[in-house]
């Protein structure tokens, strides 16, 4: 039974994405076949679990499977019936991929032997995942807690008690209740509150962003180094422990990544309609990233509206985008945005949730913080976190400034810099230096940039600055 | 230039000397012959020579007991055989020629015991530790009781500790709830005691082993360019490393399920342990469904962290709640971990140190001494 719950709670949620995604691209596909899918399982379940969210916090439901299955339903035969009557005009994938050189036989063994063990590596994180009791404060305090909370009470239950008749009005309850929705979910249509069941989803996540940032390397450059990349992402230690653990940073790492890239992608095709359908793809992924943690609607919501509208002014400049398509264009993504984002930010203020990370961010002293840069340095370089990631990173920036910052990889550049000097003077600067100074936030913020991160070390490293695109 | 580069980077992190835990060791046997070894003492220590070895007991005040060190090897460990009726915390004491000042140890905690028992103390961790000390003793505390049977000073030859220190690259942490925010990753240990008390303390101490990196990285960026040899090399030098680091790592995250397996996966439940959590997760099982009618019962625990917030988690609906203001009284069901001071008197109630916790009821179930399901009547 969990496992029909798990293909059930997984597969609806994937073919509502899909559809949405499609339905995004128009007449104007770019994603690959493949790709369309991750990217509909990837977002898809967001979207699903905003429904979730409206409809419960609307009145029309609340969190039983019939009502799930119901509202589930409407959505897929909304969608569907929108998707079946535009399609006909729509023409097939026309993908394009950098062409590949055929492999060297020492290239095709190192690709098996790294491939292999990243293989192993994820089947081990799947089993720590899957098969083990709940250990860490965030899963039991936090994401299964809530998740458990909305299953037992049918409804999105904001007052948690902690026990010792202390309860909290606030703190985690302010996070989105999507990961902990997805659990509720999943345990829903099982009839139980299995641990196994309800922490799969994130090796899948994880999986799915190696994934994205496969495909999209794919795209830039050769077979070869998209999957260097892959495995650079997939080795990095931190970022693979949380394949591990039911946290919610790689989540957000996922939709995160998905922006950016798509971001990037509409400067980067030879193509105008399809830049304008990556815009429009990016709009939606910036929609539901709002729904994903505090952070998103902080710190990763600016930054990515503010890339939007440097590609906006940058495709325009081009004459690849009309007025009017930067007009359809903005208004299509602010639409979007809004229905999440209202929504979202009505229910906190109506139940006063903080916007910080289960604290508040306002009224916070500035002021230099003693031990925080060197807790900065320590972990970040002195620790089994990030192996050689920030040198390298860093390196290839100072010795390849130009493609960094006068090539299309500013993108890329600009998206990791901002946010790396959003977080670093947080730390630096205000109260939550406990964050850096006892390590308990500091690298998880990280992890939501590393498939960022990793994926400028390709295009810098591989990037042709006479052909203006990284190649092999 | 290739094959260099991966023969260099293959010998720091590969290559295993053949001297496996080697070592060089100066006994001090006080079993016998104590008064000609050359111990100096305050007049208000006694000291009693007995079977297992010289018993020492401060009289009126703290006291010191040194004696000189002709030593040739040097010394990074003292490994100490002891015994103490009851835990006491003594300090290492040493001089050296350079500083001829005294130096006292962090403290060090003898455990309570009726045999001999064996501490290794790693000098080298300290920064006023000398390697070849004019000195060694003790200040034991007033009220200490202790006989030392044995003093075995260990060193270790450069050789060896290159050895100590390749070995150590490979020594993991277990999984600890940190472990989501950072890991250590490979740390520098120079002989097997200071490897092997690595991760004892937070932070370790000893130095993170990216220093050999960055060094190595530093090495082949100046070779690169005096020999006017292509910085692809150099990248291929990084690519190289990055892949032994993802080794290390993705071994340490292997052991973590191996040692999930032996412990926990491939035991049955009552003699099975997850982790440092021992048997909770599954107190917390067995507790779920006898709690499940209650809105609330009582937990006692050793400590509030991470116990409550995970036993919530389990039995959710039903809350935790603390023994105060008459919660004794209005909730029946009692949830006791790891607090042996707690028993049930002749009348069926639970007391701690005399005092009456509970009305009477019954033990429903009991896991060990101190940890129990306890049903009050009321």
């Amino acid at each position: 039974m969990n496992i029909v719950a798990f293909v059930i709670g997984m597969g609806i949620p994937t073919l509502i994405g899909w559809l949405l995604v499609r339905l995004t691209e128009q007449d104007t596909p770019v994603l690959s076949v493949y790709e369309r899918w991750v990217v509909a399982f990837a977002l898809g379940i967001t979207a699903t679990m905003f429904a979730f969210f409206v409809g419960e916090e609307s009145g029309f439901m609340q969190f039983t499977a019939a009502n799930f299955l119901l509202l589930a339903t409407v959505l897929l035969i909304g969608l569907g019936t929108w998707y079946m009557r535009v399609r006909i005009h729509w023409p097939k994938n026309t993908v394009q991929l950098v062409k590949n050189t055929p492999l060297s036989r020492k290239k095709k063994i190192i690709l098996f032997a790294l491939g292999s063990w990243t293989i192993l590596k994820i089947c081990n994180a799947a089993f720590l995942l899957i098969a083990s009791p709940p250990y860490l404060d965030d899963v039991f305090n936090n994401w299964n807690m809530r998740g458990k909370m909305y299953y037992v009470t049918q409804e999105l239950e904001l007052t948690m008690e902690i026990g010792n008749d202390i309860t909290s009005d606030a703190g985690v309850s302010s996070y989105p209740p999507t990961v902990p929705l997805v659990k509720t979910w999943l345990a829903t249509l099982a009839g139980n509150w299995n641990e196994g069941l309800i922490n799969a989803p994130h090796i899948l996540w994880y999986i799915s962003v190696l994934l994205l940032v496969f495909f999209f390397l794919r795209r830039q450059t050769t077979f070869f180094w998209a999957c260097i990349g892959t495995y650079g992402l997939s080795s990095l230690p931190i970022f693979t422990l949380h394949a591990a653990h039911a946290y919610a940073d790689v989540f957000v790492a996922m939709h995160v990544f998905f922006v950016v890239s798509c971001l990037y992608s509409s400067i980067a095709t030879d193509n105008d309609a399809a830049s304008v359908t990556w815009l429009r793809l990016a709009g939606l992924g910036a929609a539901l990233l709002v729904f994903t943690k505090n952070e998103a609607l902080l710190l990763h919501l600016p930054a990515c509206i503010l890339l939007f509208i440097v590609c906006i002014y940058a495709l325009q400049k081009q004459g690849v985008l009309s007025r009017r398509e930067i007009q359809s264009t903005v208004v299509h993504n602010s639409i979007a945005l809004a229905c999440v984002l209202v929504p979202w930010l009505l229910f906190k203020w109506a139940h006063d949730l903080p916007f910080g990370n289960a604290k508040s961010v306002s009224g916070m002293d500035i002021a230099w913080q003693a031990g925080a840069a060197k807790a900065i340095w320590i972990n970040t370089f002195f620790e089994g976190n990030w192996i050689l990631l920030f040198p390298i990173l860093i390196g290839l920036i100072v010795t390849r400034w130009r493609s960094a910052f006068f090539s299309i990889c500013c993108i890329f550049t600009a998206y990791v810099l901002m946010l790396l000097l959003a977080q670093i003077p947080l730390y630096l600067f205000t109260g939550l230096s406990t964050e850096a100074i006892k390590q308990t936030g500091l690298a998880r913020g990280f992890v939501q940039l590393a498939p960022e991160m990793v994926t400028l070390v390709i295009l810098l490293y591989t990037y042709k600055p006479e052909l203006d695109k990284p190649t092999e | 230039m290739r094959r260099s580069l991966l023969s260099l980077v293959g010998f720091f992190f590969i290559a295993l000397p053949v001297a496996a835990d080697a070592e060089t060791v100066t006994t001090w046997d006080l079993t016998e012959g104590f008064a000609q070894q050359g111990w100096q003492a305050n007049t208000n220590l006694q000291m009693t020579q007995t079977a297992n070895g010289i018993r020492l007991q401060p009289q009126q005040a703290e006291a010191t007991l040194r004696r000189t060190v002709n030593i040739t090897h040097n010394i990074d460990v003292l490994r100490l055989y002891y015994s103490t009726p009851k835990e006491i915390e003594i300090k290492a004491l040493w001089s050296n020629l350079e500083s001829g000042v005294n130096s006292y140890l962090s403290p060090i905690l003898l455990e309570a015991t009726t045999n001999t028992k064996i501490i290794e103390i790693d000098y080298t961790r300290f920064e006023t530790w000398h390697a070849h000390p004019t000195s060694l003793g003790f200040w034991l505390p007033l009220g200490a009781d202790v006989t030392i049977e044995k003093m075995e000073l260990v060193g270790w030859n450069p050789i060896e500790k290159l050895g100590a220190l390749v070995r150590g690259l490979w020594h993991f942490d277990n999984i600890q709830p940190y472990s989501v925010n950072f890991l250590w990753g490979p740390r520098m240990s120079f002989h097997p005691v200071q490897t092997k008390q690595m991760f004892w303390t937070q932070p370790p101490g000893t130095k993170s082993a990216n220093w050999l990196m960055y060094g190595t990285l530093g090495i082949g960026a100046v070779y690169i360019w005096l020999r006017k040899k292509r910085w692809h090399n150099f990248a291929l030098l990084i690519a190289c490393l990055w892949v032994l680091y993802d080794v290390r790592m993705g071994a340490e995250f292997l052991s973590y399920t191996y040692d999930d397996y032996q412990t926990y996966h491939s035991q049955e439940v009552g003699t099975r342990t997850f982790r440092d959590r021992r048997y909770f997760n599954d107190l917390a099982s067995v507790v779920a469904p006898v709690v499940q009618n209650h809105d609330k019962f009582i937990f006692v625990t050793e400590n509030r962290w991470p116990y409550l917030g995970l036993i919530r988690y389990y039995t959710y609906p039903s809350i935790p709640t603390h023994p105060f203001d008459g919660n004794a009284n209005v909730y029946p069901i009692w949830i006791v971990y790891r607090r042996p001071d707690i028993t049930m008197n002749s009348q069926g109630q639970l007391v701690s140190s005399q005092q009456i916790l509970s009305p009477p009821g019954q033990m429903l179930h009991e896991f060990e001494p101190g940890s129990f399901i306890f049903q009050a009547k009321l």
